[in-house]
């Protein structure tokens, strides 16, 4: 495992009186080599403080886990792992190139092969030529593709981006999008955090979806899709149609012409409306309703009543 | 040590290309300059004026460097998010507080040089000014003074946020300056819990007069001296080692 984490648990005190605040209830996952692997999770749910006690930046409360097999923080672990922070704040003073040598000096790069492959890294992220920039000079987006770029150096086996698209404009994120199918296709492991969902849906082999400070589901993205994918429309041909009554889960569309459409929910209602379907007049077509991440993901944190993990099977 | 090394110039880079450094270097040859007038101004004693001012305007200078540039070190970063970056990287937290430390001592040998620079230069071009041998050993002094005193700074800025940082390290540091008479008048004293009182705060609170020659009188013995600039490194490390401590223990949210 690359991350392995169970029962993370955060609470800090807050306030004159210090009163505890959860901001991490429950907490469990994996994440395997060369996976890029989403989190995702409303605002508040926990995402960051979990990042940070990934990287020893915060301290758990309760539950623990492993980072690259050492435990949770370790400098071991932090020798071979990029990290973005979500809406970097950089040195202002510095320059892009100093930034980058600095990141890649504190990672134990030496500063001979430093100079070769700052330009490159600058080069990746569209920023070449702006080296010697003054970091201050930088608009949001420039900042967060110069965050992207620190935290490849020194080529680190695990990449953690938290929220690298916030602010990036369509060219800010097909960059950032190309640099983590770059990272994949060789061979490293990117876990990233971001609200985007085509961005997840597109780029994810699996995703960790918390809510509450609680993970909800560890599941591919077929998988979350096809867990919530129990909708179809059913198309029935008939003369003065009107709406089936009495099935529930069933939600009448309207007609047009004399071609009748029902959305349902759920395979017992499904079998309910083609028998009804099929006693009022011709079945046409029975569909189902391809739903959007984005909906799977608002209705499992609306629904949300058991906060028991739910592991689904790895690829 | 590469670590330490880099944090160390960045923490240096962050403070000479600040404003307040500069400001506070024109401030000095504003005082300097100023000590000249006033000291020609003066009715007997020449010279005596200047040096004092000039020694003044250096330790002012200096110990403003070491509390402010001090208690941004750390206590900034974390609320500005930057030191996030740098502890994401393989560095432990004591290389963390001990290299901005060290930058932070940079900026002050660099402070401290360009203000003594400008001291002798205004010395050695007047007429009744002489530049002597003590003043140039009490502005070493200063220095080791500045260590302490940004070592305490520092230690503070790993312990709580600027504000609260700042409160703290100007009451230890106005202490400090204090410490030896406060300690010296409780000892007069005929009640023993002044003499216990002294007794911890000769523990607890550095005493920064250890450090004060006047460039006015001969100089004090080797051993005197070797003794000076210990207490500043023991002080120095011990507070720093403290803030490490309780800093490795700290949430960064």
């Amino acid at each position: 495992m690359v991350i392995s984490i169970r029962g993370l648990a955060k609470d800090f005190r807050v306030g004159v009186l210090g009163r505890r605040m959860a901001a991490v209830k429950d907490v469990s996952f994996d994440v395997l080599p060369n996976e890029v692997f989403g989190f995702i999770g409303p605002n508040g749910s926990g995402k960051s403080t979990t990042i940070h006690m990934l990287l020893g930046l915060v301290r758990p409360t309760r539950g623990g886990g492993t980072l690259l097999g050492h435990p949770l923080g370790a400098l071991a672990a932090r020798r071979q792992i990029g990290y973005l922070p979500e809406l970097p704040n950089f040195y202002g003073y510095l320059k892009a190139r100093e930034l980058l040598e600095i990141s890649g000096r504190l990672a134990g790069c030496d500063l001979g092969a430093l100079r070769r492959v700052v330009p490159e890294l600058l080069e990746r992220v569209d920023l070449a030529g702006r080296g010697e920039d003054l970091l201050r000079t930088f608009s949001k987006g420039m900042l967060q593709r110069i965050g992207v770029a620190q935290a490849l150096i020194g080529d680190p086996r695990l990449v953690i981006l938290d929220e690298p698209m916030s602010g990036l404009d369509p060219l800010g994120r097909h960059i950032v999008r190309n640099v983590i199918i770059d990272l994949k296709a060789r061979g490293r492991t990117v876990f990233f955090s971001s609200h985007i969902m085509p961005d997840i849906e597109t780029l994810c082999d699996r995703v960790a979806l918390i809510a509450d400070g609680r993970t909800l589901r560890v599941a591919s993205v077929e998988q979350l899709v096809r867990l919530g994918q129990e909708r179809f429309e059913v198309q029935v041909r008939g003369q003065q149609l009107q709406p089936p009554a009495g099935i529930a889960g069933a939600s009448w569309q309207g007609t047009v012409g004399d071609v009748g459409r029902v959305e349902v929910e759920g395979t017992a209602a499904l079998q309910q409306v083609i028998d009804w379907g099929r006693s009022v007049g011709e079945l046409l077509a029975v569909t189902p309703m391809r739903e959007s991440l984005e909906t799977v993901v608002v209705r499992a944190v609306a629904t949300a009543a058991d906060p028991a993990p739910k592991q689904e099977r790895t690829p | 040590m590469t670590r330490v090394w880099v944090i160390a110039q960045g923490a240096f880079r962050e403070a000479v290309r600040s404003k307040v450094f500069v400001n506070l270097l024109v401030l000095v040859g504003l005082m300097v300059l100023g000590g000249v007038i006033i000291d020609a101004g003066s009715i007997g004693d020449a010279g005596r004026l200047y040096h004092d001012i000039a020694h003044a305007a250096i330790s002012i200078s200096g110990s403003m460097v070491a509390l402010f540039v001090g208690i941004q070190l750390v206590a900034a970063d974390i609320e500005r998010k930057t030191l996030h970056l740098l502890l994401a990287r393989p560095v432990t937290r004591l290389e963390l507080v001990v290299g901005k430390f060290l930058g932070l001592a940079g900026v002050l040998a660099v402070n401290t040089a360009i203000a003594a620079l400008i001291y002798c230069l205004v010395a050695l071009g007047g007429t009744t000014t002489a530049l002597t041998l003590a003043g140039l050993v009490s502005i070493l002094f200063l220095y080791f003074q500045f260590l302490v005193v940004g070592a305490i700074s520092t230690m503070f800025s790993t312990l709580s946020g600027t504000t609260t940082a700042a409160v703290y390290s100007i009451a230890l540091f106005t202490l400090g300056r204090l410490g030896g008479e406060l300690t010296r008048m409780a000892e007069r004293s005929s009640r023993d819990v002044f003499h216990q009182v002294a007794a911890l705060a000769r523990v607890a609170i550095p005493d920064l007069t250890r450090f004060d020659i006047s460039p006015h009188v001969a100089l004090p013995a080797v051993g005197t001296l070797g003794l000076a600039m210990l207490y500043a490194l023991v002080w120095s490390l011990a507070l720093l080692l403290l803030g490490a401590f309780a800093f490795s223990f700290r949430d960064l949210k």
